[in-house]
């Protein structure tokens, strides 16, 4: 374990799941920030936006972990992007809502094996997707949803 | 009272393919042409009794545009001496832009555009609206465009 000083879990809705990253990773938290969409970029990448100067690509992380988005037009509208560190990147994160952070007893994910994924655990009920920030970035060459879009 | 030179504002080409917006250098641009029919269909594009590779950048950019072409951006690429033409949607206009309103097109992206982009440029005067007036700048060097 590292940072002791921001040890915990930042916790975001998906749809039915919860997802978390770890809170040392989270930079931001931008609602409904504007997305310059770009072709060429993968499926599950909306496109840019300007966070503090940079240019930082936007994921739709259900497009991202391949997770079902039907019947969540409405909850789109006001959905989030949190701005976290992926790798060396400043990357921003589609979410339904940040719900907020489990500094203390986040269960132990299991199982991995999804791209973007450190594991799954149960949390309130729910299903827990824990982030893995050290992953390939979403849509890379080799992860899911890599095939460009056609505009 | 003397201005270096490195002070004068450059200036973007502004255009579109499809609903996407693009810009290039206007140091790059020779010349800003309508497009002729069946352009689209057309080996080469005839400008000043030359006959110039012509490009479709809806092709090259995966973008499905509404209808034929309707500009042609005579460009020089840069280091050399044979200008190509550029099929494009529309070109919206001219504008000035700094060195502050560029943006490095980010890590992640550079497996897919990388060879296409030079960066993105933040626009002037184009706020709200349209994903805040930012543009991508194409990258004629590294487009492979000079081989066409």
């Amino acid at each position: 374990m590292n940072g002791a000083a921001r040890c915990g879990l930042t916790l975001a809705r998906l749809g039915p799941d919860l997802v978390g990253l770890d809170l040392s990773r989270v930079l931001a938290v931008l609602e409904s920030p504007p997305i310059t969409a770009l072709p060429r970029i993968p499926e599950c990448c909306e496109g840019i936006t300007v966070w503090q100067g940079r240019a930082i690509p936007v994921y739709d992380l259900k497009k991202a972990l391949n997770l079902p988005s039907a019947g969540d037009d409405n909850i789109r509208r006001d959905s989030v992007v949190i701005v976290g560190r992926w790798r060396s990147s400043a990357v921003g994160l589609r979410v339904d809502e940040v719900l907020g952070v489990l500094e203390s007893g986040a269960p132990e994910p299991s199982g991995g094996g999804r791209p973007g994924l450190r594991g799954e655990a149960w949390h309130d009920g729910r299903r827990l997707l824990v982030l893995d920030p050290d992953a390939d970035y979403p849509g890379s060459p080799g992860a899911q949803g890599a095939s460009p879009r056609a505009a | 009272m003397s201005v270096a030179a490195g002070s004068f504002a450059r200036l973007l080409v502004l255009f579109r393919l499809g609903h996407h917006r693009f810009a290039l250098p206007a140091e790059n641009v020779v010349e800003i042409c309508e497009a002729p029919e069946g352009a689209l269909g057309a080996g080469s594009f005839q400008h000043r009794e030359r006959a110039l590779p012509v490009v479709d950048l809806r092709e090259r950019f995966l973008v499905e545009g509404a209808g034929e072409p309707r500009a042609v951006l005579v460009t020089m690429p840069p280091g050399s001496s044979h200008p190509i033409a550029l099929l494009v949607d529309e070109v919206d206009g001219v504008v000035p832009f700094g060195a502050e309103s560029l943006l490095e097109l980010p890590d992640p992206l550079h497996p897919f555009l990388g060879g296409y982009l030079q960066g993105l440029c933040i626009v002037p005067g184009e706020t709200g609206g349209d994903a805040e007036g930012v543009v991508a700048v194409l990258g004629l060097g590294s487009l492979g465009i000079g081989d066409a």
